[in-house]
């Protein structure tokens, strides 16, 4: 197993999949790091006007308020991005772990060497999910660096937003391998994003829903989150976040984010759910994976 | 046995991959396993090795059902459409494969060594595989096969991809296999190969062995014998139906076959008897070949 493990990891490395998407991570992180940058400035310009002003306009408090709240949602916004980034990573690096190998006749030489199947899958996933949490970790921590150094918002030191990141990565994993060893690679591609996709809107779907008190709207968005959970990872993140500020206006009820932010924080019991869903999907590859015929 | 199959048959559907394949295969033998295509020679090995599961039927590789890991210790496999990770050198591949095997770690530098001189890739082990032409990737794979120093070891086309020089190679290391009392299982459409190569062969048609045994006992046989002789008269045609048949007849050539060796010192005798004057006589080898596509054109027996 550890040996198909150091393989995998391996072949991210030589392959340049980690290496593209560190490149272009690091534009991404150019990108957003020039936005804060000018953001940051103009904030610092809207407090100079206030304190300068007497009378009319926001007070102290409301302006500092603003500021505060744009810090926020940079921040959020920020990690909204790399989630979907993350997420984009794990589905596209494994979609054709088994499913490429069983085609191209990669996999025939090594399943007849005295390995079991089910360690070729577990070692894949290990694989697979070494490179993608230690790049989740590396970007989640870019991310919160940006916002501390260029914007001075106060950045949340909370290990369990970081172990939430990471496990984004790792559900779509588990399930894109366990399609990889039933479907095509293409055809596995396809329902991947298609299902990560659907998990998004449904995340808005039932911020609309708990917003507008629409119980139909909110139920459908929990369909989707028990269809696909990363979508309220990301929530959670959110939630966790926001505690951990004490940000004012997340503490009045007013979410600054709209349906990017969370309405309704989805409990330890979807917490579980997720780990359960992880766990299952990776049985079901290793099941589906000893049972299949490498024609 | 080394390698023992009772009415093993893998279906696809209602599509026959083999059926009732029933083998058997001792100790240091090289065993041809030859069919068209799609006749089902790949679906067999692969069920030998684990990739495929039967839908029926039963086999033993060195004594243990077919599934078994630990036996997987003791069997090499290279595939027909064999594709190694690219990205690897030759070496690299080699010491993947060797820990995928459970070579002990102390011993996988020399082992490594030995089978890359064994295919003649020492000069290339250090270059990716994506650098190798298709006849280097093929004897790589054979390296990759060998890397545990198999007792059983399964090649399915193992030629396929070489020139007459690599072939001579494939059957040097095959022939030093058999020195060493390990059996080999190969998958060819080169007769001429296997021919040369094997002691046993079975040949597969839609799924089903339609013939099987050493290759001595297949080739004997009817013989076929070319005749130049002069003054024969006209009695001989019917004398000779009795040891055979005549072919052809163009006064002082002729081609007869007859129904073993033993009736050639008759053939001559009736010539003498009859008058004629024998110049030349020569027995017509039978060749694999020739069995192969009588069997698989006439159905087989």
């Amino acid at each position: 197993m550890l040996t198909i493990a150091s393989l995998t990891f391996k072949e991210a490395l030589r392959k340049k999949i980690l290496l593209a998407a560190v490149v272009l991570t690091l534009l991404f992180l150019v990108l957003y790091g020039t936005g804060l940058h000018f953001m940051a400035n103009d904030l610092e310009e809207m407090r100079e006007h206030q304190s300068n002003s007497r009378g009319g306009g926001f007070s102290a408090v409301e302006t500092e308020l603003m500021i505060e709240q744009s810090k926020r949602m940079f921040l959020l916004l920020g990690i909204y991005f790399s989630s979907s980034i993350v997420s984009l990573l794990a589905i596209f690096s494994s979609v054709g772990s088994v499913s490429a190998e069983i085609e191209n006749g990669m996999l025939h030489a090594i399943m007849a060497k005295p390995i079991r199947r089910r360690d070729i899958i577990l070692g894949k996933f290990i694989g697979y999910a070494l490179m993608l949490s230690f790049y989740a970790a590396i970007l989640f921590i870019s991310i919160l660096a940006l916002n501390h150094y260029i914007a001075g918002a106060k950045v949340p030191r909370e290990p369990g937003a970081v172990a939430l990141f990471i496990l984004q990565p790792l559900v779509l994993l588990a399930f894109t391998i366990a399609g990889s060893t039933r479907f095509s690679t293409l055809a596995n591609g396809i329902t991947a994003f298609m299902l990560y996709t659907i998990g998004v809107i449904g995340g808005m779907i039932e911020w609309v829903g708990v917003t507008m008190k629409n119980s139909v709207l909110s139920n459908t968005g929990i369909v989707t989150s028990l269809l696909m959970p990363v979508d309220s990872i990301y929530r959670m993140i959110v939630g966790l976040i926001s505690d951990s500020s004490g940000n004012l206006m997340s503490l009045m009820g007013v979410d600054p984010l709209g349906p990017f932010g969370t309405a309704s924080r989805p409990s330890i019991a979807m917490l579980i759910y997720t780990f359960i869903y992880l766990v299952a999907f990776i049985a079901i590859a290793v099941r589906s994976f000893s049972r299949r015929d490498i024609a | 046995m080394i390698i023992e199959t009772r009415n093993l048959t893998k279906i696809y559907g209602e599509k026959i991959g083999c059926e009732k394949i029933c083998l058997s295969v001792d100790e240091g033998r090289i065993f041809g396993f030859l069919g068209p295509n799609g006749a089902g020679k790949s679906t067999f090995v692969k069920m030998l090795v684990g990739l495929i599961k039967p839908t029926s039927g039963t086999a033993t590789l060195l004594g243990t059902p077919i599934g078994d890991v630990f036996t997987r210790r003791r069997v090499g496999f290279l595939p027909e459409n064999f594709r190694y990770q690219d990205w690897l050198t030759g070496r690299e591949l080699l010491q993947y494969h060797a820990a995928l095997a459970h070579v002990p770690k102390e011993m996988r530098s020399q082992r490594i060594g030995e089978v890359l001189r064994l295919v003649k890739l020492e000069g290339a082990a250090r270059s990716k595989i994506k650098t190798y032409s298709k006849g280097m990737q093929q004897r790589i794979g054979i390296a990759a096969a060998l890397i545990s120093d198999p007792d059983l070891l399964f090649l399915d086309e193992p030629t396929s991809a070489l020139d007459p020089i690599g072939r001579l190679d494939v059957r040097e290391i095959i022939a030093g296999l058999k020195e060493r009392k390990k059996t080999v299982f190969l998958n060819s459409h080169l007769l001429s190969e296997v021919e040369m190569t094997c002691d046993e062969v079975a040949i597969i048609k839609d799924g089903r062995i339609i013939e099987s045994g050493t290759i001595d006992d297949l080739l004997k046989g009817k013989v076929e014998v070319e005749i130049k002789a002069t003054g024969l008269n006209g009695s001989l045609d019917k004398q000779i139906s009795q040891i055979g048949r005549l072919i052809s007849d163009d006064g002082t050539e002729l081609l007869v076959e007859l129904e073993g060796e033993d009736k050639i010192p008759i053939l001559v005798s009736l010539i003498i008897r009859n008058g004629g004057k024998l110049y030349n006589l020569s027995r017509k080898k039978r060749t694999l070949e020739e069995l192969f596509l009588g069997v698989i054109k006439g159905g087989g027996s």
